[in-house]
């Protein structure tokens, strides 16, 4: 095996340059025409990386099982790429549609078929600009995929917020007199009983296990307002409820007492005592406008 | 078929003439030699599951009792909890399970087994060790940076594993990352060590159907594991960009796409545990041959069915993302080959059951492991069914059902395999008998608790307890099963404490054990031939000449009830 | 104190040298790992239109100059081989010098391109914590992976030629030169495709 007729590897090189002379000429002078792309620019790669294999390599003259073990390469790449791509090509489902976004827009283009990419670069400026600062994204094992991340408005959770902000008999304004050191204890105690996971609190941070059971977030004004929930559990009778103290001091020591309506019961019962609700009320409530 | 003109001088082959002076270094430190290697690969795996199992202590006593301070640890937090799990599960599969079965199995075996004096790549065997150790002081190092170890589960699912804010551990992540990345890149080149010995160093007249069964799965192994990590390698490496905020590959926000690193890390996952199965059942076949004193069943079978499944374990992958959103045409098909994959692991499985039907069965250690194995194993990969099926598996992804299947397929390859062995070829690495009593209570002791803690888990899953959950006392319909969970800890803690009489009978052998003989199992594979504690260059009183394939036990006409594989008639 | 080369190395049951054979399997598994980023970067690619834009900013001139020099390297390469087949040791350590030498121009023409992509690329904005970070879209992330990767393994080639080069001088290892060849044309084949995926095709 260790002799062996070289084969002329000056033709080869002049050959592979022809071929790429060809290839880089094929797509400057037809760039619109995609079939003549794809056959000087692919096809021409590959008889080229043929080539070099073939000659330069020697795979030409070497046993036969080593073009068997490229083969194999080849094909467990192709069986990736077919079973992955109803997955990543997807542009849009059942409930959901897909941006073309690329992650940026830019304000020109020198080439004629990027055109289409300034449209959509275009349709996803303005949303960029709210995207820009958070680039947090939205988390993909969903029930329903939020493909359309640019949307501020899918990085909230709106569904469980009311209609109607009715005015309500109890008092709405912001506590002053409460203890600040009560609301940071509260502020400790949503991180560490784990309430930020499902309701958001930062229109920029979404709270993914929220926005799969429909939690209600608690952004914006929401301390004081009117809810409708079911009493005991989902699908018993529907009460109007305020957005008080005794509620929210029910709803976390006994989550399952009402539903809100439109949400999928899922809070936990974690064990609280009453100093830790009370610090959580005076912190959730802080956050009310 | 040496090489020709080209080579110009070469220098002198080992075993010729020039001794060199060795220093402590060189023979034990910086050894190029590849039993010395295999020492050094199995002494870490060993040293390595200690650690993850200590973190399974961590966290099954936290389950059994929620809140309380664990013994040598401390309160143990839904952080701690996550860094715990994720961590036991990397640790295990690659710093345990790979090293001790591929690198240590194969760097000890291989050699011996073909006839051969050492790998023929020892330079790179070297490279490869150290850079594995570095390996192992990344991924330990990960535990004592701020924020602590990750926690994002070893499949590591962006963007859990890409934004520090969700994790809570920006430095963990990066260093777990990239302390797979070098486990990967010393895998790599062991694996072309592996191959490129057995396809090519064999001993004159060893032709491929007379190459042990341990060797051919060793190297169908690394060829998987190849062929596999590439795409994950290349995922792993986006991962990392995106750690640093530098890109957006798994980011939908700036146009990437999370689920891409579900379908990279799967694909190189399941291959995977094939990786780390094939050289563990293939110590089986090595082992029940011995003490059944009986040829191997089907020495074709068994070989072709592990081509086919390391064939099709390519084309299973997204079993593992059924309820992730995938499209659900795939998860057709991939339910079809899932079932499919059962089919060649089962004939495996008959095939030694056949090979114990009417042999002379000898119930030393190593064969109570390999028993053990395919025991164990055979409820590990029936329960897969229930998980490959996508009707069952939408009920029990997630649950530990999973973990209980993986567990029944996992124990038996990184430790009942291991054991088995270890068990088999102590004399032949250290010249001593291990004690048989020592050995038969460390089985027991062993494989009783793990039997009783594993299948407690089933009922546990079918009632709906949830992976990765640190407390499920606040669960209310989860609560009451509570009970079971410090049962399956104590079982834990009686299987830790038995292997303590391993680590004895291990140091006590090697001090005052039986002196071993040469072939102390009678068994016809090569490595028999040289002398107890192999030394360097192996065959020192010359390379033996091969004859017949490795399992010629209790041919007829003859006296002998072996018959090894150099012995011309 | 010498390595001694064990007699295992020596061996040939399938008839291919050993270092020839080992170099197949680097090659397999360097062709997975490229591979896979490559069906990644095609995903993406085929999935979205837009993408068209963002690879009209690659320079052309510079990738097409950068895929003679590696063509021309690898002829050098090969070249070499076949003049220790010949006998002649000199040159081809010369002819291996000019392989490392193409090697170095391409590292600078790559080196230019990344100047003057990764500042004009970069999408600059404000984080969570109120930090200002700057991302690469999607197909930059590509193209830097896949380039950066590419760019590492010349380097490391270049490194072994030239190691190589040294015991050619010596009269010592001569068939490392056909292995490191092999090594190298498969860099050289990996180029050829990433010069019409991220360069050409827009």
């Amino acid at each position: 095996m260790s002799e062996h007729t070289h084969p002329d590897y000056w033709k080869i090189y002049k050959w592979l340059l022809v071929l790429f002379a060809v290839s880089v000429l094929g797509p400057w002078l037809f760039p619109d025409v995609k079939v003549i792309v794809l056959l000087t620019a692919f096809g021409i790669a590959v008889v080229k990386a043929l080539l070099v294999a073939a000659n330069f390599m020697h795979l030409n003259v070497e046993r036969k099982y080593i073009w068997h073990l490229f083969l194999i390469c080849l094909v467990f790449l192709f069986v990736l790429f077919a079973a992955v791509a109803p997955d990543v090509l997807n542009n849009e489902g059942h409930n959901w549609k897909g941006d073309d976004f690329t992650g940026v827009s830019r304000p020109e283009s020198h080439h004629e078929s990027t055109h289409a990419a300034a449209t959509t670069s275009e349709k996803t400026k303005p949303t960029l600009e709210e995207n820009v600062n958070a680039p947090k994204p939205v988390p993909a094992v969903e029930p329903e995929p939020e493909k359309v991340p640019s949307k501020e408005v899918a990085l909230v959770v709106p569904k469980a917020q009311p209609q109607k902000p009715a005015p309500s008999r109890e008092t709405t304004k912001k506590p002053t007199q409460v203890d600040p050191s009560l609301i940071a204890a509260g502020k400790a105690l949503f991180q560490t009983k784990i309430c930020f996971t499902c309701h958001q609190v930062d229109p920029k941070i979404p709270s993914p296990a929220g926005s799969a059971l429909k939690a209600p977030g608690f952004i914006g004004k929401f301390w004081g307002t009117e809810r409708e929930v079911h009493v005991g559990v989902l699908g018993g009778p529907i009460e109007k409820i305020t957005m008080n103290e005794a509620y929210f001091l029910e709803s976390v020591e006994k989550p399952m007492a009402k539903i809100l309506k439109g949400s999928i019961p899922g809070m936990a019962p974690l064990p609280t005592t009453l100093e830790e609700r009370k610090a959580l009320m005076a912190y959730v409530r802080s956050l009310s406008e | 078929m040496t090489q020709k003109k080209k080579t110009g001088t070469r220098k002198a082959p080992a075993g010729h003439t020039s001794h060199h002076e060795e220093s402590f270094w060189s023979k034990y430190v910086f050894s190029t030699n590849h039993f010395v290697i295999a020492l050094q690969y199995t002494i870490t795996g060993v040293f390595m599951a200690l650690i993850g199992g200590y973190m399974a202590y961590v966290f099954r006593m936290q389950l059994a009792f929620p809140g309380e301070a664990v013994p040598g640890f401390g309160i143990v937090g839904p952080g701690e909890y996550n860094n715990m799990v994720t961590n036991h599960g990397t640790i295990m599969i690659f710093w345990v399970a790979m090293p001790v079965l591929i690198a240590g199995f194969g760097n000890f075996c291989i050699p011996l087994m073909i006839g051969a004096d050492d790998m023929v790549f020892p330079r790179l065997n070297r490279l490869s060790y150290q850079i594995f150790l570095l390996s192992c002081v990344v991924i330990i190092a990960s535990q004592f940076v701020p924020g602590g170890g990750f926690g994002g589960a070893w499949t590591a699912y962006p963007p859990l594993s890409s934004e520090a804010g969700y994790s809570l551990t920006k430095w963990g992540q990066t260093l777990w990352l990239l302390g797979v990345a070098l486990e990967f890149v010393a895998f790599l080149m062991g694996g072309i060590n592996f191959i490129t010995t057995t396809m090519n160093a064999r001993v004159k007249g060893m032709k491929m159907y007379d190459i042990p069964i341990v060797v051919w799965f060793i190297v169908i192994a690394s060829i998987l594991f190849m062929l596999s990590v590439g795409p994950l390698i290349a995922g792993a490496v986006m991962l990392l960009l995106d750690q640093f905020h530098v890109t957006g590959f798994y980011n939908p926000a700036l146009g990437g796409e999370p689920l891409l690193w579900q379908h990279l890390f799967w694909f190189f996952g399941h291959p995977e545990v094939y990786v780390v199965l094939l050289p563990a059942i293939g110590v089986c076949a090595d082992i029940i041959p011995v003490f059944a004193r009986k040829k191997l069943f089907a020495y074709k079978i068994v070989l072709w069915t592990a081509i086919a499944t390391g064939a099709l374990s390519f084309v299973v992958w997204a079993h593992h993302q059924f309820v992730a959103g995938i499209d659900p045409r795939m998860a057709h098909i991939f339910t079809v080959t899932t079932l499919l994959i059962s089919i060649p692991i089962a004939e495996m499985v008959f095939v030694y059951i056949a090979t114990l039907y009417g042999g002379s069965i000898e119930f030393k250690t190593p064969m109570l492991w390999a028993l053990a194995f395919i025991a164990e194993f055979l409820i590990g990969g029936c329960t897969g069914i229930y998980l490959g099926s996508t009707g069952t598996d939408i009920y029990f992804h997630d649950t530990y059902f999973v973990v209980a299947h993986f567990h029944f397929t996992f124990v038996p390859i990184s430790i009942i395999a291991v054991f088995a062995g270890i068990t088999y070829w102590f004399p032949k690495a250290s010249g001593r008998m291990l004690n048989e009593t020592l050995g038969k209570i460390h089985f027991w002791g062993t494989v009783i608790p793990f039997t009783f803690m594993f299948l407690a888990m089933f009922p546990l899953g079918m009632a709906g307890q949830h992976r990765r959950t640190s407390d499920y006392t606040i669960f209310p319909e989860l609560a009451g099963w509570q009970d079971w969970r410090v049962i399956i800890t104590y079982c834990l803690l009686i299987m830790i404490a038995f292997q303590f009489v391993f680590f004895w009978n291990v140091i006590w052998s090697l001090k005052s054990g039986k002196k071993a003989e040469k072939n102390p199992w009678r068994a016809n594979t090569l490595e028999w031939l040289v002398p107890n504690v192999p030394p360097h260059g192996n065959f020192t009183d010359g390379f033996p000449e091969v004859y017949r394939g490795p399992y010629e036990y209790s041919t007829p006409g003859r006296k002998e009830d072996y018959w090894p594989q150099n012995v011309p008639d | 104190m010498s390595f001694e080369v064990p007699v295992a190395t020596t061996r040939s049951s399938t008839g291919i040298p050993t270092g020839r054979l080992g170099m197949w399997w680097v090659v397999a598994s360097e062709v997975v790992i490229f591979g896979g980023l490559i069906v990644c970067y095609l995903l993406f690619r085929l999935g979205n239109d837009g993408w068209g834009g963002e690879a009209s900013f690659t320079i052309v001139p510079a990738g097409a100059l950068n895929t003679f020099v590696l063509l021309t390297s690898s002829y050098f390469v090969v070249k070499a081989h076949k003049l220790i087949g010949e006998g002649d040791r000199e040159e081809a350590f010369k002819y291996l010098w000019y392989t490392i030498a193409c090697a170095g121009i391409f590292l600078l023409v790559k080196t230019y391109e990344y100047t003057t992509e990764i500042t004009e690329m970069m999408h600059h904005h404000t984080n969570e914590d109120g930090h200002m970070i700057g991302t690469f879209p999607v197909f930059w992330g590509f193209y830097f992976a896949a380039t950066g990767l590419h760019a590492l393994h010349v380097i490391g080639g270049a490194v072994v030629i030239g190691i190589v080069s040294f015991g050619v001088k010596k009269g010592e290892n001569l068939q490392r030169v056909e292995y490191v060849g092999i090594y190298w044309h498969f860099v050289d084949a990996v180029w050829i495709f990433l010069f019409p995926l991220f360069y050409i095709a827009k």
